[in-house]
């Protein structure tokens, strides 16, 4: 896990403004804290897939709406990912946002920038397992892959109990540094 | 006839069954499948799992319902269905002489504050489960992160149902679950609504064994054990074979542990060969401890020597708390909270006693309100039954309730309450005679409070006796009647004692003197809990140099590290800062406007307030404000809006403003003058994203704005509530997703209904200006500088 400064910069809205003394002792004081803060879980399960009927092998769960089907067109197999920082980090940034305000929001901008890095080196590892035919993530919420299909995310990944994830009424998750996505493996030469 | 699941504890081990779901898995359940829903769909391999646990020697067979609730099931029914269902298949394949246990497992929600759901909902939700369970022997809850959820588990389990009821949760190797709770926290707060506390899930036998032997050290209830079989590797296979596992178990018989099972990963094999050792044992009897403790949901506070109850959040005598109480000023009320916890409280005391404030609503809102701030725990100080049984219900951890006195009525009203909910009691030594004058009428008080707790079942160790300071400036001799009736109390029972110690020196000059000295010799007294002022530095350290004195700091560790670089003699006023700032503002007489603006922008917040403090010598402060402040900010709202500067930076700039707002406001003589108006913000319900909220809030008050914040997870009730109330103009709604843009539509047709003269502006991340006319929100805001804007529209200040 790391924080990159430029990211965090870009999700605080940073276009190449002059940045003062504060805002510099405010980004290195929120990699501190998100790292000090942060217990990274992870949890990854390969499923064969079908890419026509949009299910998933062996558990019931069937895919929805058309821009999952183009990313996942072609893929024979899929990997459910998702990781998380745990509930420290959003007790941290709760508590920043009370205290100190300008920390606090480049505190959360950096604890995104720690899960996507989470989430990278996961999305890495599976790509080298799969020979590098993996697509990009795919998260619920994106397009029209409905957030509702975050629970067979909850379950298949078995988020409550590995990582520590809980899902509300609202289908958002808590902790709020938490990610979850679809990566497809392009079936090979070898099966075509 | 039944047999009865306690007795039976009683006479020696008891055997749990083993994993279910992983055996479920192995029959052919589909990954990601419920398995409750095989009570309905399969149930032959159901009954075949609980049989093949029978048949291994297991004494107790747990339904197949972990998760067959209304969180899991939301279809009406669905779940009380599953639980029947999973029930009827566990007595039927139990057979004669088993137990069958109605088995419970999370919601999969995260209570408040950090999750939308609610104390009362989760209670509903386990409600429905025990209803519908009530033909099993037991109740079993485990693998539970949640203390809170627990909590509303167990007290559903307890008040709709006659059975026993044992509570698990799932800890890591640290001993924490995945929300914080510690094992400590666990035995402390759930020994009290659970016959048996158990630790199971996550871990093998080995990994767990030190966390019971912490478990053991606080529980007041028998333990039980139900370990994983190791952990598995990346094909879901678990490591512990059944003989393995069971040799593991040997360690917890030795430590006392009687009631022993299995979790994932262990099958009828593990159980039988634990069968094998049991067989040939006999029961430990175990030494159970009576530990005088309070704990939050993530930390546990022992009273084993001298531990400073903070008494700020208390409105008797403090103005500015009352108004915060009463205009609802969270902010207020989370500094005085913070600084406590800062300057070392060990338990806040939590007061919100204020005349035209229901405590029966305001206090469990309190309560819940601080606990988001801090882990330290609680003193809940109200004598109004119904205000202290909501917010002792409600209330995660264990809370001292403060206080009973010698009253029949009040040892009748509050005990009971007390004792439902587990907490310590503060007995204060008064009655329906009034204040007692001499130590033995304070000793024959406290035996009776002590008589009456103890009947009831609060065991010493939870009582708090308070022998009452008077003040000595009016009754002298009195003090020294505290402390000795607070000794000869000390000598009779093993209660703890407690004193509010400034009450000795009202009236007197230089109080801290005679504080002091009274903590000092109330501590040598055998004093545990002086309620007492934490930020005066004079009292922590009279406790400090007493732990070190009396020996419980060990080494003088904890003296040294904190006094190692102490300075006994503040610095001088004429500081070389304060030199420099007055060089600064001589040099800056020039274009003060024009710099008190860059200032801002730039958010230098010394030199703004310096800037601020010499304009205020010239101009009032309501010019100060028009003319400079609001400038300023619109200057950087500006520069936010065409990208000169970003997130953090206008922030900072806010928070600088404020400050010289806090300047201007303190020359006033009637702060509200310059308050701009007052505004009502809330994130709708089904939301607990707050981030653009807060953003907001901090925004709109450094314009001068009074911002009555109502949090997250918000009720459409409440909001329109708090706008009539306040008889505000404007109000903001924050959502994040497209699931709440709902709720907030219902909230702002209900504020349009109920209170016609409050504009509405909304935001969020999902939002956009189309969707919030839609909905027939008066204005969207894209960001915090775009509600500032439409503030000043709304409040009419044409140069705003």
């Amino acid at each position: 896990m790391r924080v990159d400064r430029a990211e965090t910069l870009r999700y605080l809205g940073f276009r190449g403004q002059e940045l003062t003394a504060a805002d510099e002792s405010n980004l290195k004081r929120a990699e501190e804290l998100c790292m000090a803060h942060a217990h990274p879980r992870t949890a990854a399960v390969r499923f064969g897939f079908d890419c026509g009927s949009m299910a998933l092998a062996g558990c019931g769960v069937t895919f929805r709406g058309e821009a999952i089907r183009r990313h996942l067109a072609g893929c024979d197999a899929v990997w459910l990912v998702a990781g998380t920082l745990g509930l420290e980090t959003d007790r941290l940034i709760a508590r920043l946002m009370r205290e100190d305000p300008a920390l606090g929001v480049v505190t959360d901008a950096a604890a995104v920038s720690a899960i996507e890095s989470v989430m990278d080196e996961l999305s890495a590892e599976i790509a080298e397992k799969e020979g590098g035919r993996t697509t990009r993530r795919f998260s619920c919420g994106y397009a029209d892959f409905p957030l509702e299909q975050q629970h067979d995310f909850m379950r298949l990944l078995d988020m409550g109990r590995k990582l520590g994830v809980f899902i509300g009424a609202d289908l958002i998750m808590t902790p709020q540094k938490t990610v979850t996505a679809v990566i497809g493996v392009r079936a090979g030469e070898d099966s075509l | 006839m039944k047999k009865d699941f306690l007795t039976f504890a009683r006479q020696g081990f008891v055997l749990l069954d083993g994993g279910f779901g992983t055996e479920l898995q192995r029959a052919g359940l589909p990954v990601g499948t419920p398995p409750e829903d095989f009570n309905l769909t399969a149930p032959d391999k159901v009954i075949a799992i609980h049989r093949a646990y029978a048949e291994s020697g297991a004494d107790v067979i747990s339904s197949n319902t972990f998760g067959a609730n209304r969180r899991k099931h939301p279809v009406p029914g669905e779940a009380a269905k599953l639980t029947a269902e999973g029930v009827r298949l566990a007595r039927q394949a139990a057979g004669e002489g088993k137990f069958v246990a109605l088995d419970i497992g999370p919601t999969g929600a995260l209570t408040e504050p950090l999750g939308d759901l609610s104390f009362d909902e989760a209670y509903d939700v386990f409600k429905e489960q025990v209803v519908a369970g009530k033909d099993a022997d037991v109740i079993i809850i485990e693998t539970m992160s949640d203390l809170a959820e627990l909590k509303a588990a167990a007290l559903a389990a307890r008040e709709n149902s006659s059975l026993p009821v044992m509570c698990s949760m799932t800890f890591d190797e640290s001993g924490r679950t995945f929300t914080g709770c510690s094992v400590e926290c666990f035995g402390i707060a759930a020994s009290c609504y659970a016959d048996f506390l158990g630790i199971n899930c996550s871990l093998g036998p080995d990994k767990i064994l030190p966390l019971m032997k912490r478990l053991m050290a606080v529980s007041r209830v028998p333990v039980f054990v139900k370990a994983n079989a190791g952990l598995p590797d990346s094909g879901m296979n678990y490591s512990v074979g059944a003989k393995e596992f069971a040799a593991l178990y040997e360690d917890y018989i030795a430590e006392g542990v009687c009631v022993l099972g299995g979790c994932c990963g262990t099958t009828p094999d593990h159980i039988a060969e634990i069968k094998k050792l049991i067989s040939h044992k006999t029961p430990v009897k175990r030494d159970i401890k009576c530990v005088s403790a309070v704990c939050s949901a993530t930390k546990a506070v022992f009273i084993d020597g001298v531990k400073v109850v903070g008494e700020r959040v208390n409105p008797t005598g403090k103005k500015a708390m009352r108004e915060a109480l009463l205009k609802g000023d969270t902010d207020y009320v989370a500094a005085q909270v913070a600084e406590q916890a800062d300057a070392g409280a060990d338990i806040l005391d939590i007061n919100c006693g204020v005349p035209g404030l229901d405590e029966s609503v305001a206090l469990p809102k309190l309560v819940a309100f601080v606990s988001s701030l801090t882990d330290t725990p609680l003193q809940m100080d109200c004598a109004k039954p119904d205000a202290v049984e909501r917010a002792l219900r409600t209330y995660a951890g264990k809370a001292i309730l403060n206080s009973v006195t010698g009253e029949e009525k009040s040892l009748s009203a509050l005990l009971p309450i007390a004792k439902k909910y587990g907490a310590a009691v503060v007995a204060l030594t008064v009655d329906d005679r009034g204040v007692p004058h001499s130590v033995e009428e304070r000793l024959a008080i406290a035996r009776r409070i002590i008589a009456a707790a103890k009947d009831i079942g609060i065991p010493e160790q939870d009582i708090i006796v308070d022998c009452l300071t008077l003040t000595v400036g009016a009754e002298q001799e009195q003090a020294m009647f505290t402390l000795a009736a607070l000794n000869a109390i000390k000598k009779e029972f093993d209660v703890k004692t407690t004193l509010g110690v400034s009450n000795i020196s009202f009236g007197l000059p230089a109080r801290k003197i005679v504080n002091t000295a009274f903590l000092t010799m109330a501590m040598y007294a055998g004093l545990d809990l002086p309620i007492l002022n934490p930020n005066i530095p004079e009292n922590m350290q009279a406790v400090d140099a007493f732990r070190v004195l009396s020996g419980q700091d060990a080494g003088c560790a904890g003296y040294a590290e904190k006094y190692a670089s102490f300075i006994s003699q503040p610095p001088s006023p004429a500081s070389p800062s304060a030199a420099t700032a007055g060089k600064e503002e001589r040099s800056a007489a020039a274009g003060d406007g024009e710099e008190l603006c860059r200032c801002i922008t730039k958010g230098l917040e010394e030199r703004a307030c310096a800037i601020t403090r010499r304009l205020l010598d010239e101009k009032d402060g309501i010019s100060v404000i028009d003319g400079w402040l609001i400038p300023a900010l619109n200057r950087v709202g500006d520069d936010y809006a065409a990208g000169r500067i970003f997130l953090p930076q206008l922030i900072t700039s806010a928070e600088t403003a404020k400050k010289c707002f806090d300047i201007v406001r303190a020359s006033l003589p009637d702060a509200s003058s310059a308050e701009k108006g007052v505004i009502v913000l809330a994130t709708v319900k089904g939301d607990v994203h707050d981030i653009g909220k807060n953003i907001v809030k901090t925004v709109l008050e450094n314009y001068g704005y009074r911002v009555i914040d109502l949090g997250k997870n918000v009720p459409v009730e409440e909001v329109t509530a708090a706008c009539v109330k306040h008889g505000v103009r404007l109000c903001g709604l924050s959502a994040l997703m497209t699931t709440t843009v709902d709720n907030m539509r219902l909230t702002v047709e209900a504020l349009h209904k109920e209170c016609p003269g409050c504009k509405v502006m909304v935001g969020g991340a999902v939002l956009t200006a189309e969707y919030a006319a839609a909905i027939g929100a008066d204005r969207y805001c894209k960001d915090a500088a775009a509600s500032a804007r439409y503030a000043a529209e709304v409040f009419g200040k044409e140069n705003v």
